[in-house]
């Protein structure tokens, strides 16, 4: 008996190669049932049939539809099971891809304006629009070969302090190159609370150096609005954007430059491309007396912005200046002083966007830009996609061509001295 | 595995510890323990293949998209504008999807532009055998191919379509009306039309659709000189290696002993038909490796027995060569078989599997690359002619005098 009765030591080695084969048998039929899939799409007899090969199951199963859209939805898994399963190069993560599908989806509305944006961007955007930030106080931008050039150099800033200057190239930030980033990458890493400090690694072609810069970040206004006063009394006034503080900026410059009390003011919102819409409004109230600024329409119905008796410079001779790049609540601006006989306006046909967008922040932190109204100037007109025409259409000589001159802005002050 | 390893210590700790009252019972225990032991193992081997085998993982909770719902439900609610249907915004969100991974190969095509597609690339199909173009002012203007259906039925070159079995076509893109009147063989299509100069009052004609076969291969002795055979390859069909072996025979039974390949303009087609026709003109040896991801690459032989392995050969090549159109002047020249004339190629070394998905619309999928025989990808350039000719001016054919004169005199 004792004989007979399998030992320890055979029970465990029958044990290992039972475990052992099984373990192979699967793995083997693992690749069978993937093998006999994959012949199917095998590239080579390529294509069998007009048809040349049946949809690939995913590989593992696509969500169950929760709502009626998923039904509609499901040949997205079907298109993307396929290119798991036979696509030659990387794939990108299913971060980008999804990012990549609300873009396509968007892109059906026919609506450029309605559009999608990443959480590190909108973090900055967001920043950028509330007026203020906390960085070094420089403008940028990225170059075609890949590196950052200081474009401007704030008053007053960080970056000034430390001897920043303009066509200065910043190649690396805290030791990290950031050549072949893309701008919002630069930006995020250059920005950072306020007291704590950056180095950056600067290129300065005109010396032909390179040196590291080490500069204390600061909370800092982003500078909107620009004055001057120019020759006969004419004050000069520039916006840049309708930030979240613009009209406040706007507001005191226009004390000071009211102060020297000018014969007449020229608004210059060439290449402004717009901002926030309550922004435009009190804008526009800043120069307009009682009366209608901008019709909205929406599913929500119909709201009319007014401006009221009251502010600065309601009275004073004013010209705007507008071109191509005058767009969305410049136009707002531009439209209602054209429209209700307040200024004319001298340059070229502004953008025409004649639309609301609305800001939404999704789960993740990016934000999605939907167009959710039409506005019309105070005349119910509609300026979306005809943009507004010049009382006086100045062009604009070509960029080398000039030689400096800005024949618009000598067209304004020529209008504000003569009448006409 | 671990949890497999775990489980079966388990069952050993029980084996060890229960004290069996029979040789049988024992018998019978051990003999549940082994399949119990090979099920886990069998199913820990199955998964581990398919784990290391995943590339990356798709399921809901690893990918839920929740944003793009969030932005989906958005649009829906606040959008000011029209909202295309469901399936538009899906359509438009696997193109986007697409878009990321930077290959202008992969792409999606809709069921209709599928359709037509797959049309071009069996090189046959169920039609009425016309050319359909808008002209200047917008018309659908239809041209009979010679000996085809409508032509039979009395469709003249110059014809405008208006409708196809009483739908307009007016707003209709050449796509879709080509769609329409594509179907199965031996089913009647309903014509509206008008016809020029004086446009008649509509009338109506029904044509039974009959298998029409797109030709992708001409062929001719030269006037020039007429011991050469041209050959001219259009695109790779599924019908190509046939009518090259047609081609082929009526040259050679002619009296061509040289021969020119045109390979100009031909954007390429299907791969399997381009390695049949290199088969024509190689004997044995490598026509290219294709590399998948993950996969052993493959080679793929010249089988012997071409009709065309001796004559002197010439093919001609210029920038709109490309991808098989490549690989078969690529391997030609590089196992010295043909000498290349004309223009440097396109430059696409990368291979496209075509799926059908449920709907009908279709996906393009770049999955593979190609080698050259001497195992170099083909260069980004595309290849190089060993000798470069322009196409020159006028009405001459440069390319095709310059390849005459080089089977003519060696040179």
């Amino acid at each position: 008996m004792q004989e007979k009765r399998p030992n320890t030591i055979v029970v465990i080695a029958l044990l290992i190669l039972t475990a052992v084969t099984a373990f192979a048998a699967g793995f083997e039929a693992s690749i069978l049932a993937q093998g006999r899939r994959r012949a199917a799409y095998a590239p080579l007899p390529p294509l069998p049939s007009p048809t040349p090969a049946t949809p690939v199951p995913l590989p593992s199963i696509p969500p169950t539809p929760t709502r009626p859209e998923e039904e509609t939805f499901q040949i997205f898994w079907e298109a993307w099971g396929i290119i798991q399963e036979n696509y030659y190069g990387d794939l990108p993560d299913m971060r980008t891809v999804t990012y990549g599908a609300i873009r396509g989806m968007l892109a059906t509305l026919g609506d450029e304006y309605t559009s999608f944006i990443e959480p590190d961007i909108a973090a900055i955007l967001n920043e950028d629009a509330s007026g203020t930030f906390q960085g070094i106080g420089a403008f940028v931008r990225m170059r075609g070969d890949g590196k950052l050039e200081i474009v401007g150099v704030f008053e007053g800033s960080p970056a000034e302090a430390a001897g920043l200057q303009e066509g200065d190239l910043v190649i690396a930030v805290n030791g990290e190159s950031i050549v072949g980033y893309s701008l919002y990458e630069a930006i995020t890493l250059i920005r950072g609370p306020a007291g704590t400090e950056v180095t950056l690694t600067i290129e300065r072609p005109k010396q032909g150096e390179t040196f590291d810069v080490t500069v204390t970040r600061a909370r800092l206004e982003i500078p909107m609005v620009q004055s001057e006063m120019l020759d006969g009394g004419i004050g000069y006034i520039r916006l840049h954007e309708f930030g979240a503080t613009a009209t406040e900026q706007l507001e005191e410059t226009l004390r000071r430059v009211l102060a020297e009390q000018p014969r007449g003011l020229i608004l210059d919102l060439r290449d402004d491309p717009g901002g926030w819409l309550s922004q435009a409004v009190q804008v526009a109230d800043l120069f307009l007396g009682d009366g209608i600024i901008l019709i909205q329409r929406s599913y929500e119905g119909e709201e009319v912005f007014r401006s009221y008796d009251g502010d600065l410079a309601e009275d004073i001779p004013l010209v705007v200046l507008v071109n191509g790049g005058t767009a969305s609540a410049s136009e707002i601006v531009a439209g209602a002083i054209q429209a209700r006989g307040r200024g004319i306006l001298i340059g070229e046909r502004t953008l025409g966007k004649g639309s609301v967008q609305r800001p939404y922040r999704l789960s993740d932190g990016s934000e999605l830009r939907v167009t959710i109204a039409r506005w019309y100037t105070p005349n119910d007109v509609a300026i979306h996609g005809q943009g507004l025409i010049p009382d006086i259409e100045v062009p604009m000589p070509e960029e080398g061509e000039s030689g400096g001159e800005d024949p618009q802005l000598e067209r304004a002050i020529e209008y504000l001295l003569t009448g006409e | 595995m671990n949890h497999g390893m775990s489980e079966d210590r388990q069952l050993s700790d029980r084996n060890t510890n229960t004290e069996p009252t029979s040789d049988r019972q024992a018998a019978l225990f051990g003999s549940l323990v082994l399949v119990l032991v090979f099920l886990l193992f069998f199913a820990g081997g199955f998964a581990t293949h398919r784990m290391l085998n995943r590339r990356s993982v798709v399921t809901a909770a690893a990918w839920p998209m929740t944003v793009f719902w969030e932005a989906w439900d958005i649009v829906e609610q606040d959008f000011y504008g029209e909202v295309p249907p469901p399936k538009v915004r899906v359509y438009g969100a696997i193109r986007g999807s697409l878009a990321v991974l930077n290959d202008p190969y992969t792409v999606f095509l809709e069921p209709q532009t599928g359709e037509v597609e797959r049309d071009r690339l069996s090189g046959s199909y169920g039609g009425i055998g016309v050319d359909i173009w808008r002209d200047s002012e917008d018309r659908i203007v239809l041209n009979p191919y010679p000996g085809s259906p409508a032509e039979v039925a009395g469709v003249r070159a110059g014809d405008f379509l208006l409708a196809v079995d009483g739908h307009s076509v007016l707003t209709a893109t050449v796509d879709e009306v080509r769609a329409r009147l594509h179907g199965e063989v031996g089913t009647p299509v309903v014509l509206t039309l008008s016809r020029p100069p004086t446009p008649t009052h509509p009338f109506v004609l029904t044509i039974v659709r009959q298998e029409i076969q797109v030709p992708s291969v001409s062929y001719r002795l030269l006037d020039q000189d007429p011991s050469i055979g041209y050959l001219q390859i259009t695109s790779f069909t599924e019908r190509t290696p046939q009518e090259v072996e047609e081609a082929l025979r009526s040259l050679l039974d002619g009296g061509a002993t040289r021969l020119i390949l045109d390979l100009r303009d031909n954007g390429g087609g299907l791969i399997q038909p381009a390695v049949d026709v290199g088969d024509q003109f190689l004997d044995g040896g490598i026509i290219l490796y294709e590399v998948r991801r993950g996969r052993q690459e493959r080679a793929f032989r010249a089988r012997r027995g071409g009709l065309a392995t001796e004559p002197p050969l010439v093919v001609l090549v210029n920038g709109s060569t490309a991808s098989a159109s490549e690989m078969i002047a690529g391997s030609l020249q590089v196992q010295g078989r043909a000498t290349l004339i004309g223009e440097p190629t396109y430059g696409k070394g990368s291979v496209q599997l075509i799926f059908t998905l449920s709907d009908g619309s279709s996906l393009h999928v770049t999955s593979a690359i190609w080698l050259l025989p001497d195992h170099r990808p083909l260069p980004e350039t595309g290849l190089t002619p060993d000798i470069r000719v322009s196409p020159g001016e006028g009405l001459g054919d440069a390319q095709l005098d310059r390849a005459i004169r080089y089977l003519q005199r060696g040179e």
